[in-house]
């Protein structure tokens, strides 16, 4: 229905070529330029092996976009199917066929089975030795689960915050069921003991993270084929009217079994991918905790929208991979702080502002600056300090890249931008080694640099509520489209 | 549900049989108070049956029973010949019953072709609807009645941002692209100006004689355009039928609605 959208043809011919080379500026940063700067050591091995794994959050986010975002069916058990699609991988990650580092002297099968006194491998285990069968299970099983127990709560239909809070009960039995070591899958401690050049060899570490990408985007384009089909209108129908749908002869049950079973398998393909490299899996992964933060994933990027995921599921793990490390107890209380900051100033989260980006590149604003400002900032979280002085004078070249990115953002001046581009000037100037010490004085356990960023977020969200950013914008700056 | 064994629950099959909707004894009781008490009632093949009377006198329940909303606390109602006592909702919506709420009910954040689209009579389960695209002629068919009742312009419009008006024709047009056997309408007129009351009467007449068409309605210059047999309800129970010329010189139904406006 493109040609139908109430837009004059001349905003969307520009819209429509400045997402086609958004696009085609992701692909190239994921598939060639992360490769490549890998390959001349500029990126470390453990950063590649970071982003990987948070892309196999963005598959799950995906999933969790279609059934939430699209459906309306808040679950949170989605956590349980990534464990589910993962345990199978581990599984077979475990036993000397997929590299399992197993001993004589614990009769060759893992380790635990040992200290469960265990001394041959049980018959269900033997199966997982082939890689085909553990990959098939590690889908089959997620998708039996899942349209099994939807097939029961739906028919029954369980609706709105009493089918969140089944699927948590789900959640939570699933995780003390496999804390059991008669489960044989390892118990607390999970299953582990994998080839370790998984997670370290360059080789291997890469291999999986463009398996992870390929997937992403094989499953982006399942997701966009769905949600533009006329069963992603029904999806949508159920979000808003599910009882009309009744009397329309359709039944919604099954569109919401569809939808729930999706995201299962879209879970159940992230846990898969996941386990190698993060080299262990345990219980403890599949807690409602860790569903809810895959909630809050898909709330912050944008919910209805499927890259507002994906961004979202990678924005929050990185901002949980720097905070963590600057200040490692304030991390629940700033999760909560964006969660909160989302649902009260931008409900519509990072895909909101994004739109309201397009809309100034829409009206003729040019905005590449900011785009290139961000690939930059999102490079410099990943580049390897040490090795970047091999190749270039490493000082300078952060100096550069700093100063043009504030030239960049004064010049876009509109509040998403600056919103957009103080995030990623500040951990570009964090990764680059270039922040002040002075910004490292903590007060309440919380850096000097901290206060600053949210002042600049505030004052910016307040500034555009306001409306003095669009006077200010009319005084400085005149929009391309008045000439 | 267990249904007692009265005589006079047994139905006679020709009636069944020559009816669209028929329903016998039928009673609808919410919490001691019987919202719907009918003798017997039907509405022949293709027939256009209005449906007047004050405020809770159950037009709207009786509505919700022929669609399976409400299901009968006694009696039998039968759609097309069949039983339809233990046929759910969707069933009944499958055997050709289209609905439209008295409050215009479609999908929000879908467009008005969107809306129009899953509206089609077509695949209703999951699988086809993956791949199925609308055909030329099933979207020739949308444009038409939309160009009808105005929304042409507005297709790529999503139905959140439309008028009251718009959205309620939005709804009627969503029932007739269905081609439903038989049309509940409810309340097609509320909150339309004179002149968009109109074009909807006229597009409740086109339809008269291809389908079966119950509509309920208050605005009583809209009953008189429609020109058809009028049933009037008041108080769970039906008061009396006939036209509408015939029923303003009844005295019960002058007192119980007429009367007051």
């Amino acid at each position: 229905m493109k040609n139908q959208e109430p837009m004059t043809f001349d905003e969307n011919e520009l819209l429509r070529v400045f997402r086609k080379k958004t696009t085609l500026g992701v692909l190239v940063f994921f598939f060639v330029v992360i490769p490549f700067l890998g390959w001349f050591g500029l990126i470390d091995v453990t950063n590649i092996n970071k982003l990987g794994r948070y892309l196999c959050f963005a598959i799950v986010a995906l999933g969790i976009d279609l059934l939430w975002g699209y459906t309306g069916l808040l679950s949170l058990c989605q956590a349980l199917f990534f464990c589910l699609g993962g345990y199978a991988m581990a599984m077979h990650l475990s036993l000397p066929e997929g590299g399992g580092n197993v001993r004589p002297e614990y009769h060759n099968i893992p380790q635990f089975f040992f200290f469960n006194n265990v001394d041959t491998l049980p018959g269900w285990w033997t199966h997982f030795s082939s890689l085909s069968f553990a990959l098939v299970m590690a889908i089959l099983i997620p998708t039996i689960v899942a349209s099994l127990f939807g097939f029961t709560v739906f028919r029954s239909r369980v609706k709105g915050v009493y089918f969140s809070i089944i699927t948590q009960a789900v959640a939570w039995g699933a995780f003390l069921l496999f804390c059991r070591n008669e489960m044989l899958l390892g118990g607390t401690n999970g299953l582990t003991n994998f080839d370790p050049a998984f997670h370290r060899d360059f080789g291997w570490v890469l291999f999986f993270y463009l398996i992870t990408v390929s997937t992403l985007v094989l499953l982006f384009l399942g997701a966009k084929y769905i949600s533009g089909s006329r069963l992603g209108r029904l999806l949508v129908a159920v979000r808003d009217k599910e009882m009309l749908l009744n009397f329309m002869a359709y039944r919604p049950q099954s569109i919401k079994l569809f939808a729930f079973t999706t995201a299962a398998i879209f879970a159940g393909t992230g846990g898969v991918l996941y386990v190698p490299q993060n080299g262990i899996i345990t219980p403890n992964i599949m807690r409602v905790e860790d569903s809810i933060w895959m909630i809050i994933w898909v709330a912050l990027g944008g919910r209805g929208r499927l890259w507002g995921a994906m961004a979202g599921a990678l924005l929050v793990n990185y901002a949980y991979s720097i905070t963590t490390s600057d200040m490692p107890k304030t991390w629940p209380f700033l999760e909560g702080g964006m969660f909160m900051a989302v649902v009260l100033f931008f409900p519509s989260g990072l895909v909101g502002l994004w739109d309201r980006f397009e809309q100034n590149v829409a009206s003729g604003t040019r905005v590449s600056g900011i785009l290139l400002a961000m690939a930059v900032g999102f490079t410099a979280l990943l580049v390897d300090k040490s090795n970047w002085g091999l190749y270039v004078p490493y000082h300078l070249t952060a100096l550069i890249a700093c100063v043009t990115m504030s030239f960049l953002v004064i010049r876009s001046l509109n509040p998403s931008g600056i919103v957009l581009a103080t995030i990623t000037f500040f951990f570009g100037v964090e990764a680059l080694g270039l922040m002040p010490e002075t910004m490292r004085i903590t007060w309440i356990g919380v850096p000097l640099k901290y206060y600053i960023l949210f002042i600049i977020l505030v004052g910016a969200g307040v500034l555009s509520h306001i409306g003095v950013f669009r006077q200010a914008l009319r005084k400085y700056y005149e929009p391309a489209t008045e000439h | 549900m267990s249904q007692p064994l009265n005589i006079s629950s047994i139905v006679p099959i020709d009636k069944i049989s020559s009816y669209q909707v028929y329903l016998k004894d039928a009673v609808v009781v919410f919490d001691g108070f019987k919202a719907l008490d009918i003798e017997e009632f039907g509405v022949y093949y293709n027939e256009l049956r209005v449906i007047i009377g004050p405020n809770g006198a159950g037009k709207t329940t009786l509505c919700d029973v022929i669609s399976g909303k409400t299901s009968l606390t006694s009696g039998r109602v039968y759609v097309g010949g069949l039983d339809i006592i233990q046929a759910g909702d969707v069933e009944i919506a499958g055997m050709g019953v289209g609905r439209k709420f008295q409050t215009p009910t479609v999908f929000d954040s879908l467009t008005v072709w969107e809306n129009m689209d899953l509206a089609l009579p077509r695949a209703k389960s999951v699988f086809p609807n993956l791949w199925l695209k609308e055909t030329n002629e099933e979207k020739k068919r949308i444009t038409a009645i939309l160009e009808r009742v105005r929304l042409a312009d507005e297709i790529g419009v999503q139905a959140q941002y439309l008028s009251h008006g718009q959205r309620q024709w939005l709804a009627l047009s969503m029932l007739i692209l269905a081609e439903p056997k038989l049309l509940l309408v409810d309340e097609p007129a509320a909150g339309l100006t004179d002149k968009e009351t109109e074009i909807t009467a006229e597009l409740l007449l086109e339809l008269k004689g291809q389908h079966t068409i119950i509509v309920i309605e208050h605005d009583m210059e809209f009953v008189r355009r429609l020109n058809s047999y009028v049933t009037v309800m008041n108080e769970g129970k039906l008061l009396a039928e006939g036209r509408l010329d015939e029923l303003r010189q009844n005295d019960e139904v002058v007192k119980a609605y007429l009367g007051r406006s």
